[in-house]
């Protein structure tokens, strides 16, 4: 689907019921474009003509039967016209927890879509939509992408309300907030905005709420569509929104005063904001001993730098300055690369890019195909092409060793992706000063990014030294707990 | 741009003084004043000066106003020290012996466009987070080094009044401190912690880390170049003097923040549209340098002429863009005076 | 906005390849004759052939080197450097220029450094580094005789290979002011506490120091000054007598040698007598300095512990 197609915006306009039953299912019809899923059931009920609206495999049949046939063939009173009917039926009787009256053929419409059914009748421009929703979803289970070993199994799922008793099963004070809203002009996505009362102030929830009210999009189908839009700008390469598939990340992101986005049809949550450390912080850190944990935190943060810096720092020492290298591992060098016909910047430029292309082989593959083609590809790599001569072994030990360690921070490997090559040639055209240009460049682009007033750098930049407990180290739970962390407070430490 | 975010961020006072101090660190990277023991006492003494000096400011920076030309000549001071620094940057590293100064400096400058399009804001979280790196790496200096430091070569003679007065003239951020303490009138500590923290850094820092290297240093007091890299190429973590490529990080990173914060201190009020423009040239300077460069000057001056071409138009649409917003305003303005009357 | 960035990478992608590991050479060892001729021979890590090379000056003879060897030269991993010559003519400009490190180990050859370099028989730095931590002879890198000609009295003391075997040597910017003897060699081995083992002959008898506390003080008497070795030593011996004797020689050869015979101080005299607060010393000028010095008292008073 071209993309210009489906942000165009396209408005459905809203037409009043009439009186007449005739006369709205015929609009109504025409409305849907005769579509097939349109489930129509006339029935004659307390002497009114009546009409039943249903989408085809959105409502429980169920349900159906048990709360709208059973109790409305049960009633034997007459009425004066259909108004009085559905409003008695509205009123009197308790058919589903969710039910609500409708002018509107375009609310109308909305509710239909998402699993009520819509009750009309003979007389009267109202119509009732009852809430029996019961379409087929994908169960709970655990998250793939968020893999954890202590913590909970369960991980959201695409139904955006199924999401919500996820998260309020964790938090049951009053003081956590759902905002429904729907998203698309053309989809009309459900969008629930969540945060607790307490900790997050009112202008940054208006903010949200008119940021998402006001999307440009004809449909929204995963977050990667929302995300932009509250962003700054386009060209982020560290996201200052975080995605998350796990209840319990959000429950915890929530605590800290951050407000969780859930999109209809989509397991990924986006958390507003997410710093740069928080990246390298996984549930598991708060399960095992605090001096574990900060030994993993220091390996995530060596094996970051390691992606980004090692084929920089090889190709700069080799090129610029091989006189940090001691004599034996610069003969060692010397000679592996004297019968490679490549320069060692083109060399490892290639071998990452091939290495991408290998990744990218297995990922969007059937999982038994995507694994054997891993696995050729990483043969062809590491063996044929340093048997043939094509590639010398320290580049290709370099290349491994910096795309492995960019797997222990999966949030960034997108970043790593592109940075890694930026860096190379900057060490390739000036060494290591060159490196540090790159580097400045990268820390401007981190510092400068923000998000709603929140700097993602926080708490190193502005330096929060009390709340470096979470980041230079993991520190035992009874000092964590001693003074709980506010997103709120980098916005003030940075004024202060 | 959201509401929160519309609102200019304030330099925190750490932030304040992280910055006054990566300038004094740039120019400490690349000066070429001898280590000894009365360079140590002459930055002290300087320090302390300049710090008797900045107290009557401190008293009245409530009723401190800057009258608008010399806000402008600030912002030319700014320029000049910019210049200065740059100039002091590019001698280092053409004194390290890089085999390709030209390149470097190509480098250098498109970081500078970029930083200088960045905000204020992020210039001044990068000075902390630089500061902060360069402070732990310097804890490094006296573990690695402690076995060759003597402390009979703090006996070596050398000039007290030298120091003091290469003390001013390598610290041309002092001069802005009238422009920094007034940033943020209404919170009251701002000021004092931002003093305190400078202060701590040039009285304590800054010495120590000159009397460590006059220990090591020993007579070798005349070297072209910074004795910052002398000290480093005796310490035992590396051999050779254009190798201390861990350093090399800091003093590139250094001296490209501290040209930005000069850079930025001296911008014109109307900072968008430069910034604007700014993106739009980063790479046809880097192109013409390269081809002016590999000798093949034709095609440097043809993307030259042809960058101009393009950002000529550029310009205009941006002088364009300001004359029409000017114009918006002063119509909305005389809309909201007639609706008042 | 991605557009305006493709030609930023295209520079990149030109700008990059500038060098290569494959076409370079790094001399560990490099050798240097001065005179009518400039003279230049280097061993390189890579293998283990000399290259000579003639080059019309000493400043030139990486460009001679390469255009012999037809590779660039890269004198980053320089760890001994052999002159024959006046090494005041060179030093200074080999460390501005940053050809050699300032931890590079300097060995003044008094003639023919290319021809012993060729022939294998010049001491390599391993032999040098061995030298120091058997208290042969004192730790002189290339900085510290640099510093020794900025400061103190413009004379320094380097290693030297006569005779075939390793010694000190004095020299000014002008000439060269002789050998050292051996005594005065081990002399300033032990004030420079750079050995790892120090052991001498005593009357037949080993003689190993265990540890040792010296300290050099300065006082003035009348117009003269005079400087003073005390302190303690302990060490392993049967005969503490003739070891205290042998001690007290070389530390006395050590002070004489250097300082009243060629006017040398690389012992920090002049920083010893300024921290003894004796007057005119921090302000006079080099040549004052050595003619002090030249005039100057020195005894030692060691106490052995066997």
């Amino acid at each position: 689907m071209h993309l210009s197609n489906r942000f165009r915006k396209r408005r459905r306009v809203p037409v009043r019921l009439t009186d007449n039953l005739e006369e709205n299912l015929q609009m109504l019809r025409q409305a849907a474009g005769c579509s097939d899923d349109l489930i129509l059931t006339r029935v004659s009920l307390c002497g009114i003509p009546c009409a039943l609206l249903t989408c085809e495999g959105m409502v429980s049949s169920g349900l159906l039967s048990e709360l709208v046939f059973d109790p409305l063939n049960q009633m034997q009173r007459t009425f004066l016209n259909g108004a009085a009917f559905l409003r008695a039926v509205h009123e009197q009787k308790l058919l589903a927890a969710d039910s609500a009256l409708t002018e509107q053929s375009s609310q109308l419409f909305s509710m239909l879509y998402a699993g009520f059914a819509v009750l009309l009748a003979e007389g009267t421009g109202t119509a009732l939509c009852i809430g029996i929703q019961g379409y087929a979803s994908r169960s709970i289970s655990e998250p793939s992408g968020e893999l954890n070993i202590y913590g909970a199994r369960d991980g959201f799922t695409e139904p955006v309300r199924v999401n919500m008793s996820l998260i309020r099963r964790r938090m049951k004070s009053p003081e956590l907030t759902f905002f429904l809203l729907s998203a698309g002009t053309v989809s009309g996505t459900d969008l629930c905005i969540c945060w607790l009362r307490d900790r997050v102030p009112e202008d940054l929830i208006a903010d949200i709420r008119q940021k998402l009210m006001s999307l440009p999009l004809e449909t929204v189908l995963s977050s990667g569509y929302v995300r932009p839009f509250l962003e700054e700008s386009d060209m982020q390469l560290v996201h200052s929104i975080g995605t998350t598939e796990r209840p319990d990340i959000l429950c915890a992101k929530l605590l800290e005063g951050r407000v969780g986005i859930l999109i209809d049809g989509t397991p990924h949550a986006l958390v507003i904001p997410q710093l740069f450390c928080e990246t390298f912080q996984t549930m598991d850190d708060y399960n095992y001993p605090p001096a574990y944990a900060t030994l993993l935190r220091w390996m995530k943060y060596g094996a970051a730098l390691l992606a980004l810096l090692l084929p920089a720092g090889y190709l700069a020492v080799a090129l610029w300055h091989p006189e940090l290298l001691h004599e034996t591992l610069l003969a060692l060098l010397t000679d592996a690369e004297q019968s490679v016909p490549f320069s060692p910047a083109a060399e490892l430029i290639g071998i990452l890019f091939m290495f991408e292309i290998v990744r990218e082989a297995g990922l969007r593959l059937p999982k038994a195909v995507g694994g054997a083609v891993g696995m050729i590809g990483g043969l062809l790599i590491g063996d044929a092409a340093v048997k043939s001569g094509l590639i010398s072994t320290p580049v290709l030990t370099v290349a491994a060793l910096s795309a492995t360690a960019g797997f222990v921070i999966p949030e960034h490997h997108a970043a790593l992706t592109v940075l890694r090559p930026v860096f190379i040639l900057a060490a390739a055209a000036a060494g290591i000063p060159g490196i540090a240009l790159a580097g400045m460049v990268l820390l401007y682009h981190i510092c400068g990014t923000e998000v709603f007033g929140f700097p993602v750098s926080a708490p190193l930049a502005p330096l929060m030294p009390h709340r470096l407990q979470d980041i230079l180290a993991r520190v035992g739970f009874r000092r964590l707990s001693q003074g709980n962390f506010r997103i709120s407070e980098v916005r003030e430490q940075e004024e202060e | 741009m959201n509401r929160i975010s519309r609102r200019a961020p304030a330099w925190s006072a750490l932030q304040t003084a992280s910055l006054l101090l990566l300038c004094r660190l740039t120019a400490f990277f690349c000066c070429d004043a001898p280590y000894t023991a009365a360079y140590a006492q002459g930055m002290f003494a300087a320090a302390l000066t300049e710090a008797a000096l900045l107290l009557p400011l401190l008293l009245f920076r409530k009723s401190l106003r800057i009258p608008e030309p010399l806000l402008w000549g600030y912002r030319f001071f700014s320029l000049v020290s910019a210049a200065y620094l740059s100039a002091r940057g590019f001698r280092l590293f053409c004194l390290l012996h890089l085999e390709a100064p030209h390149l470097f400096a190509g480098m250098f400058f498109l970081t500078l466009l970029f930083t200088v399009s960045r905000t204020q804001a992020a210039t001044a979280r990068t000075a902390v987070l630089l500061l902060v790196t360069v402070s732990a790496a310097f804890l490094l200096l006296p573990v690695s080094g402690i076995r060759s430091a003597h402390m009979i070569s703090l006996y070596t003679s050398g000039s007290f009044s030298d120091a003091f007065f290469r003390e001013f003239r390598n610290s041309p951020e002092t001069a802005l401190f009238p422009l920094l303490i007034t940033r943020q009138k209404a919170k009251e500590q701002y000021a004092p912690h931002a003093c305190a923290v400078w202060l701590t850094g040039r009285l304590v820092i800054l010495p120590l880390l000159v009397l460590f290297g006059a220990m090591q240093n020993g007579r070798l007091t005349a070297w072209k170049g910074s004795p910052f890299f002398l000290l480093l190429a005796r310490t035992p973590l590396s051999d050779a003097i254009r190798t201390d490529g861990f350093w090399m990080l800091f003093a590139a990173g250094c001296s490209v923040l501290s040209i930005t914060f000069f850079l930025q201190q001296a911008m014109p009020p109307f900072r968008m549209p430069v910034r604007k423009l700014f993106s739009v040239m980063l790479p046809y300077p880097a192109l013409t340098l390269f081809f002016l460069r590999t000798n093949r000057h034709g095609t440097g001056i043809g993307i030259a002429a042809l960058s101009l071409g393009i950002l000529l138009p550029c310009m205009l649409l941006l002088i364009q863009r300001i004359k029409s917003r000017m114009h918006y305003r002063m119509h909305y303005n005389s809309i909201s005076e007639r609706n008042l009357s | 906005m991605n557009q305006r960035f493709i030609p930023l990478l295209g520079c990149c992608l030109m700008l990059t390849g500038c060098t290569d590991i494959r076409s370079r050479l790094s001399p560990d060892v490099l050798a240097i004759e001065t005179g009518s001729t400039v003279r230049t021979a280097m061993h390189a890590t890579q293998d283990d052939s000399v290259l000579t090379a003639e080059a019309d000056s000493p400043m030139l003879f990486r460009e001679a080197l390469e255009r012999k060897a037809g590779a660039s030269v890269s004198a980053g991993h320089l760890s001994l450097l052999l002159i024959s010559g006046n090494p005041a003519d060179i030093l200074p400009d080999y460390l501005y220029k940053q050809f050699i490190s300032p931890t590079c180990k300097v060995l003044y050859v008094p003639e023919n450094a290319c021809g012993l370099l060729q022939s294998g028989d010049a001491p390599t730095a391993g032999q040098l580094d061995a030298a120091v931590s058997t208290g042969q002879l004192p730790a002189r890198t290339a900085d510290l005789v640099f510093g020794d000609l900025c400061g103190g009295s413009g004379v320094s003391v380097l290693p030297a290979y006569s005779g075939g075997r390793l010694t000190l040597a004095a020299f000014s910017p002008e000439e060269i002011c002789g050998f050292l003897s051996e005594s005065a060699c081990r002399g300033l081995a032990l004030l420079a506490e750079r050995y790892e083992t120090f052991a001498f002959d005593a009357e037949g008898a080993p003689c190993s120091i265990r540890s040792r506390s010296l300290h050099i003080s300065a006082e003035k008497k009348g117009e003269s000054l005079c400087f003073a070795v005390s302190g303690s030593v302990r060490a392993e011996t049967a005969h503490p007598e003739a070891a205290h004797q042998k001690l007290t020689e070389m530390l006395l050869a050590a002070l004489t040698e250097t300082a009243r015979n060629t006017g040398a101080d690389i012992l920090f005299l002049r920083e010893t007598a300024v921290r003894n607060k004796l007057a005119g010393i921090a302000g006079c000028s080099r040549e004052q300095w050595r003619s002090m010095l030249q005039t100057a008292d020195f005894c030692v008073n060691i106490q052995l512990t066997a």
